[in-house]
């Protein structure tokens, strides 16, 4: 199991490396001169050769990747065009926050999801059945900012219940703080919800019909404990793959819906960084949330083993 | 056989039918729509929906059904041709790393590994941001992002049928690489491809809605749905309807790509639901 | 004289898309104190369904029992709320399976798996639980069993896992133990070990078994009785001695012809004509009477009940006596 564990941790490093050689070619692929697009193309020359200068861009490739990766290992992703802070501590400041919405969207999201998929596969093929699969089908299908431009619509403007925009962290102040997080989290979590609800039931499904329910049936064990212990562990893991990919899902999404709701995270950063062409900024951010999520699959993957003993045995 | 469970089964004929829908709106929208999508006429602005505008106007008084209707179009087209480059991309390098493995294989993998590391609407952000708005580069970036997804599946099914014997036998007989991957392990792979492109579609649609919104796809005046999304979250209160509609347009599209997708896994699974 | 076990009447029918089919019908079974009763037959005859409708773990949509009694220590088992019948499963009557591979959970380990037993039924500690399991692995003869009950199913031989099955079973000393198939998945040579480790854990605990199997071999070694079943119903029953070398019905003698055996002169194997029928077509009257060497008329119109044609020994034929 050890093995395993440390197998698949090494197996990070050189995807790792490559994301870093993507994120660092991004600048790169500005069609002309990434100076003049920041820049203008009016501006002075001395300007350009100054910022050129700074951004490192006036030394050969490699050397380039070289020292920006150095610095990465530093901690150091290179300051801001625009403001000259280190962006590693924008982003770091901001960190907490996108994770905290992160977090509550998953929470939320995980709360309504498994007991329906549960429900449902127990259900399966009743009313029950149908209309919440009906409701999933619909999820999926609706575009996590425009819930949210709908939630703020019923929620703020008609019934006054929820603030539209801004952010109070939970920990400052817990019962504001959650009242700011209720809708992006709501934005975010159904799409969530429904993809793992429809995933848990049809992996119950699937696990129901396993012989080994039989034999747990046989051996006069209580309905409630087939379902919850020797179902459910065994059907959880593909469940937790669904997660993991999502959790992408959430990550990409949060910068809109950072963006819709006025909330001061990295996603926010990195439209604002965008739109001033701060590309320093742009780059570190894309490669810090990249590198939270590498790390998440790499959890999910681990935790995967535990739910199904198998896999860290029999590998390809 | 597969033709009449298809059409048997309620979810793919769901799907297929707003699918046809979709298509058919895209190529007669010039045709159907009441008014100019572009044409601007201030003395018409944000008007609730009415008689004459059925979906009302937006802040520059252009008719939101037209302009939904022509949205189809771009939505579609980039949804479509973005999947298509992507699983072309992505079908030749995951059977090339399957077919030939060792460090060909180990290279092709470690560079879907890494693109698929990204969080898929960040990386197309990210994409955009540098090379610039436009429907074609939205098309390069979506691809780019997808190939993956179709790139494992291919090489898990070149991979299986390496294995069996018949491949063997026909390698015996001094068939050529691409005459046994043609033959023996597209259909194989098939089944699967066809579900995630079906379901890469309705995903592409989203991340361009995005994008749009986002003011870093198609840029405005073109009336994508993200666009038009934008727009109407300025005048949120002012004009619920500049809102509600493109939203309901994204979410009947990708529903019904995803409904199709949905059908056609259940379709062409080999194991039965009862 | 009381039976340890008595099935009346028992019917059950799934439904299903293709129809209804009637895979048990009018089964009658007896089983007493300390015996082996082996039932045969071939793939789909019903023995299975009848094993799991006694323990009614047959999956109620599409399965569904139509009739029948089976009494047990003065209960009708299939009157029993659902509470009391979980009492019974695991601790008076148990089940082992045929694929040892599938029927273990793999998340869980082997030890948890039989601690479980314990826990439900007689409200053990989890530790003492744990202890007992230790010992339940010794006792089907697991080579260092308080590492081996720390394992997963899946790094454990099928020859191993079905001891584990055995233990989980065997563990709250069941009056009762039905066997299906439990042989049939294992390489011959673990046949033989397992057969001889069942054998013995009767003689020990002292309880009856039903072993239910299509294998004459394993039946003739170890049962004292003899079910012979045929679509969905018992064609014959009687002492094994007697099925063996002195049967009744047509259908046990094709069986019994199509089997090698070396304790009689060489011959040809002989095939029974025909195929088994499907359980939703199956022919008017005696159920064999399409496949059988000395089908009447009488055969083709009614099905016959079990009449009696000896002591203990029963047969579902018209024919009065046997005619080879």
């Amino acid at each position: 199991m050890k093995k395993y564990v440390i197998r698949r941790l090494f197996t990070v490093i050189p995807v790792l490396w490559l994301v870093s050689v993507l994120v660092f070619s991004l600048i790169h692929l500005v069609p002309g001169d990434p100076v003049l697009v920041i820049l203008g193309t009016t501006a002075e020359k001395a300007q350009v050769e100054s910022m050129r200068h700074k951004l490192g861009l006036d030394r050969p490739i490699l050397v380039q990747y070289g020292t920006w990766v150095a610095g990465l290992l530093r901690g150091d992703l290179g300051r801001s065009i625009i403001s000259d802070e280190p962006v590693m501590e924008m982003i770091l400041r901001r960190m907490p926050v996108t994770l905290t919405v992160a977090a509550a969207a998953l929470l939320l999201s995980l709360s309504m999801s498994i007991p329906t998929g549960i429900l449902s596969a127990l259900r399966h093929n009743t009313y029950t059945d149908y209309v919440f699969m009906g409701l999933v089908i619909l999820a999926v299908s609706m575009p996590s900012f425009w819930l949210a431009l709908l939630f703020i619509l019923l929620f703020s403007v008609q019934l006054k219940l929820l603030p539209m925009m801004g952010y109070v962290s939970i920990f400052t102040d817990l019962w504001e703080g959650l009242r700011y997080l209720v809708l992006p989290a709501m934005s975010l979590a159904f799409i969530l919800a429904a993809l793992v609800a429809r995933m848990t039931r049809s992996s119950m499904l699937e696990v129901l019909r396993e012989d080994y329910i039989v034999t747990a049936l046989s051996k006069g064990t209580p309905r409630r404990f087939i379902v919850f212990k020797h179902a459910l562990k065994n059907a959880f893991a593909p469940v937790l793959t669904i997660i993991g990919f999502q959790v992408g899902f959430l990550l990409g999404g949060t910068v809109v819906i950072e963006d819709i709701y006025s909330i001061p995270g990295v996603g926010r950063l990195i439209f604002t960084a965008i739109t001033n062409r701060d590309y320093p900024v742009v780059q570190g951010c894309i490669l810090m949330v990249t590198i939270v999520y590498v790390f998440v699959n790499a959890a999910v993957d681990l935790a995967y083993a535990y739910f199904d003993p198998r896999v860290s045995f029999d590998r390809k | 056989m597969f033709v009449k469970r298809f059409f048997r089964n309620k979810l793919s004929l769901f799907g297929l039918a707003i699918v046809i829908i979709l298509v058919l709106v895209s190529f007669l929208a010039s045709y159907i729509q009441p008014y100019d999508p572009l044409k601007i006429s201030i003395s018409n602005r944000t008007q609730a929906p009415s008689k004459g505008h059925t979906f009302g106007t937006d802040h520059f008084g252009r008719d939101i059904y037209s302009r939904i209707l022509s949205g189809a179009k771009i939505s579609l087209t980039v949804g479509i041709v973005s999947v298509a480059l992507g699983a072309f991309i992505g079908i030749i390098l995951g059977a090339v790393a399957g077919y030939f493995g060792g460090w060909i294989d180990y290279a092709i993998t470690l560079i879907m590994d890494a693109i698929i590391s990204f969080p898929a609407t960040l990386l197309a952000i990210g994409l955009m941001s540098v090379m610039g708005l436009g429907v074609t580069n939205i098309i390069i970036a979506l691809g780019f992002i997808g190939i993956p997804h179709y790139g494992r599946i291919m090489r898990g099914a070149v991979l299986s049928i390496r294995e069996k014997e018949y491949v063997e036998a026909a390698r015996a007989s001094g068939s050529g690489h691409l005459k046994l991957i043609l033959i023996h392990v597209l259909p194989n792979a098939m089944a699967p491809l066809i579900v995630v492109t079906t379901i890469g579609v309705a995903n592409a649609i989203l991340i361009e809605a995005a994008l749009s919104f986002l003011g870093l796809g198609v840029p405005p005046p073109a009336p994508s749905w993200g666009n038009m999304l934008a727009d109407g979250r300025n005048f949120l209160i002012q004009a619920p309807w500049m809102t509600i509609f493109p939203g309901l347009a994204i979410s009947f599209t990708v529903l019904g790509f995803n409904t199709l997708g949905d059908g056609l896994r259940d379709v062409l699974d080999p194991k039965l639901k009862q | 004289m009381d039976h340890l076990l008595e099935v009346r009447d028992l019917s059950v029918s799934f439904h299903l898309l293709e129809g209804i089919v009637p895979a048990v019908a009018k089964v009658d079974l007896v089983l007493d104190e300390g015996e082996i009763l082996g039932i045969v037959g071939e793939s789909a005859c019903g023995k299975s369904v009848t094993a799991r409708s006694i323990m009614r773990i047959i999956p109620t949509p599409p399965g569904r029992i139509n009739s029948g009694r089976v009494l047990f220590e003065g209960r009708n088992l299939m009157e029993l709320p659902e509470e009391e019948m979980q009492e019974v499963r695991g601790e008076k009557i148990s089940m082992i399976f045929q694929e040892p591979m599938t029927s273990l959970n793999p998340a869980f380990t082997v030890g948890d798996q039989i601690s479980e037993v314990f826990r439900f039924h007689h409200r053990t500690s989890k530790a003492e639980a744990w202890e007992k399991a230790v010992e339940e692995l010794r006792r089907v003869e697991i080579p260092d069993p308080e590492k081996r009950a720390r394992s997963y199913p899946h790094e454990l031989s099928g020859g191993m896992r079905q001891r584990v099955m055995i233990a989980i079973a065997l563990a709250c000393r069941p009056r009762i133990l039905i066997a299906d198939e439990p042989t049939t998945a294992l390489d011959v040579t673990i046949q033989a070990q397992i057969l001889k480790l069942i054998a013995q854990l009767q003689r020990e605990i002292g309880m009856s078994v039903m072993l239910i199997t299509h294998n004459l071999g394993i039946v003739a070694s170890l049962a004292q009785r003899v079910a012979v079943m045929y679509a969905g119903r018992i064609v014959e029953e009687g002492p094994a001695e007697i099925i063996f070398n002195d049967h009744h019905h047509p259908y046990t003698r094709g069986l019994l012809r199509s089997v090698p055996r070396l304790d009689l002169p060489q011959r040809d194997l002989q095939e029974i004509q025909g195929t088994v029928p499907r359980l939703n077509d199956l022919p008017e009257g005696c159920t064999f009477s399409n496949r059988c060497d000395f089908v009447m008329d009488l055969c083709r119109r009614q099905e016959s009940e079990l009449r009696p044609v000896g002591e203990g020994h029963v047969s579902r034929c018209w024919l009065d006596q046997r005619v080879w």
